[in-house]
């Protein structure tokens, strides 16, 4: 056999890049996914030159308005003219290494049933590899075959769902994720959702039937757990403490040296941030229902 | 040390909020100087400056206690809720807009540059209030100042969870508010800043009401969060200069003695926990309840913010950050990654 003739039968890698702003990171993004094959890259009308440095950067480009991340993903998945028989989804500050390459190659044409793969994936942030605390080892369904997966139609948080068995690709496979905001932009999205969990909190505390519904949706054996982690979690004292601990000494991020006493205190301030929200909510609701007029 | 500290807390718009050019309305900063032969003896009021920038929670319950004087001007960053609307209500007051820079130039713009009926002013916040007795103060005090004088210093009372928190607000802190427009100048600093006063500065007895949570606690976060971006820079410049006089941490003046210790404290390690273990057991936030705990706690976070900005710039955590992906690139290309595509 010719070196022609095994490229020809090696199955095809197409990568889906969905991107918004991202005028600083995608060239360094494209030229990393080219190793694997062709890059789709699908901008959500950034406004700062995106489309333009993913093309110069040899992308495909195309555009569609912004919806919901999996909205947005599907939209891709149903639309872009993918030709290669598996799909990688790779974000703009995540990077593929030589290891996780030769691990994608290799599922790709081993003919095994797998559809689908959950890649895990390394933070890299203040300067860091961060290996503990919680954060790593994380796994993202990405890779698959096409056709065979989309995003569950959900506003935040959304996950994959495979037509057919997953598996997980081992050590050392895996993505970087290079975590380039500033910390200020960290804390802003911090604040951010902490203010959508605190009204998440409020709304199960003040709508005992919404609760109801929504617990009925699981089966009895997570409810515990469910009730445990929204009833009981944000009365708990001393939260923010417990949340540190549990990151820094239980999840061995103290491993990790400053990166992991710092993102163990961001996530202990996230948890304080959320409490005092959900205090000032619950408080603000509470006096409505009773009618009383709001004074400063 | 802007948490108990109100220097700014109305005006500071988020960094890249886009705002419309400066409104001419009928020149509203060119304004006849009253004659004191208007007034009863000792009734003359100071004209009053507000910074303003999306306050409409606030403003009107501001404007409703300074009812006292016939010369106030709103001087607006660009505010897109009603704000402006609310102001209109009010006969006795201009309201100016001037697309926000930094907080030093409008303040300065405010004084130089807007006309005013007296020759004191009332420098003032959205997000404060003016009890009857600082009003009858502040008309007794200009009424009775000389030449000599060119400002004059107050204390608040900073509220929290329905009340004051006396002790973990370090009070007594002083600030000045009631100047000679034409002798006060703001210095140059991000935030924060401070008014050079040409003259004698005399003290105030009674005290403004802060409320600087009636904006809700997200504004608070979020403000923070840009204070602290401020604050590191200003505290990386002063770690670059390496001077710290010395000498003012005890000086008779208590807002440059309290600058001064603010300025030292940057050179400690953990300030973050000195400030809440200061606030809350040194100084007895702990007396003042839950409130005062939960506002040694916020302030500490601040601190913390600060400190990790600092860390962030001295250590270039976003060069590292680029660098170190790269290491790990290259050192698993050189260990025989990729080699399903080259072979």
């Amino acid at each position: 056999m010719t070196p022609e003739d095994s490229n020809a039968a090696a199955p095809k890698i197409d990568v889906f890049i969905p991107t918004l702003n991202e005028a600083k990171h995608i060239r360094a993004a494209v030229e990393n996914a080219s190793r694997l094959g062709k890059v789709y890259v699908l901008d959500s009308l950034s406004t700062d030159g995106t489309q333009e440095i993913a093309r110069e950067a040899g992308a495909k480009v195309y555009e569609h308005k912004f919806e919901n991340y999996s909205r947005q993903k599907n939209w891709g998945l149903d639309n872009l003219p993918f030709e290669g028989d598996w799909i990688f989804i790779l974000d703009a500050d995540e990077r593929v290494t030589p290891a996780l390459e030769d691990a994608l190659r290799r599922v790709a044409s081993s003919g095994d049933e797998e559809v689908g793969y959950f890649v895990n994936r390394i933070n890299i942030m203040m300067g860091k590899t961060v290996r503990f605390g919680g954060l790593y080892p994380s796994w993202n369904l990405r890779f698959f075959k096409r056709g065979k997966a989309r995003y569950e139609d959900r506003a935040v948080h959304e996950h994959m769902v495979c037509d057919g068995p997953t598996g997980y690709l081992p050590r050392p496979a895996r993505m970087l994720h290079i975590r380039l905001e500033t910390m200020s932009q960290y804390i802003a999205k911090h604040i951010r959702y902490a203010d959508l969990e605190s009204s998440e909190w409020v709304r199960l505390h003040t709508e005992p039937e919404r609760w109801k519904a929504e617990i009925e949706k699981f089966p009895p054996g997570q409810r515990l757990r469910l009730w445990l982690r929204r009833r009981v979690t944000p009365r708990m004292p001393f939260r923010p403490a417990v949340r540190f601990l549990f990151m820094y000494v239980a999840q061995l991020g103290f491993l990790d040296g400053r990166a992991g006493f710092h993102l163990a205190m961001l996530m202990a301030d996230y948890e304080y941030m959320i409490t005092l929200l959900f205090k000032e909510k619950l408080d603000r609701v509470r006096r409505e229902q009773r009618g009383e007029q709001i004074v400063d | 040390m802007s948490g108990e500290h109100t220097q700014d807390d109305t005006h500071t718009g988020e960094p890249g909020t886009s705002l419309p050019d400066p409104i001419l309305e009928g020149q509203p900063w060119a304004v006849d100087p009253a004659r004191d032969e208007d007034y009863e003896p000792s009734t003359r009021p100071p004209s009053v400056l507000i910074l303003t920038m999306n306050e409409e929670i606030n403003i009107r319950q501001c404007l409703e206690t300074l009812r006292f004087s016939d010369d106030i001007v709103v001087l607006d960053s660009g505010s897109t809720d009603a704000t402006s609307r609310i102001v209109r209500e009010f006969p006795n007051v201009r309201l100016i807009r001037r697309p926000f820079d930094t907080e030093w130039k409008q303040r300065n713009f405010g004084l130089h540059n807007v006309q005013f009926k007296h020759p004191w002013v009332y420098i003032c916040d959205a997000d404060e209030r003016v009890p009857e007795t600082l009003r009858d103060e502040l008309v007794r005090s200009v009424a009775s100042a000389d030449e000599k004088q060119a400002a004059f210093r107050i204390r608040y009372k900073n509220m929290f969870m329905g009340r004051w928190v006396r002790r973990g607000g370090l009070y007594p802190v002083w600030i000045i508010r009631l100047v000679r427009p034409t002798r006060v100048t703001y210095e140059k600093r991000e935030t924060n800043v401070h008014p050079i006063v040409d003259g004698e500065v005399h003290a105030l007895c009674e005290h403004f009401v802060h409320h600087s949570f009636n904006a809700g606690l997200y504004r608070w976060f979020m403000k923070h969060n840009f204070y602290s971006d401020q604050e590191s820079v200003e505290a990386l410049k002063l770690r670059e200069t390496k001077s710290i006089p010395v000498g003012e941490l005890f000086s008779s003046d208590p807002m440059a003695r309290r600058r001064a210790i603010k300025n030292a404290s940057f050179a400690l390690p953990l300030r973050a926990l000195a400030r809440f273990i200061y606030m809350y057991f040194v100084r007895l936030g702990l007396l003042d309840g839950r409130a005062g705990f939960e506002y040694a706690c916020m302030i500490s976070m601040y601190e913390y913010w600060i400190e990790l900005k600092m860390r962030e710039s001295r250590n270039r955590w976003l060069d590292r950050t680029l660098e170190r992906a790269n290491e790990i690139l290259e050192r698993e290309q050189v260990a025989g990654g990729g080699i399903a595509r080259d072979a």
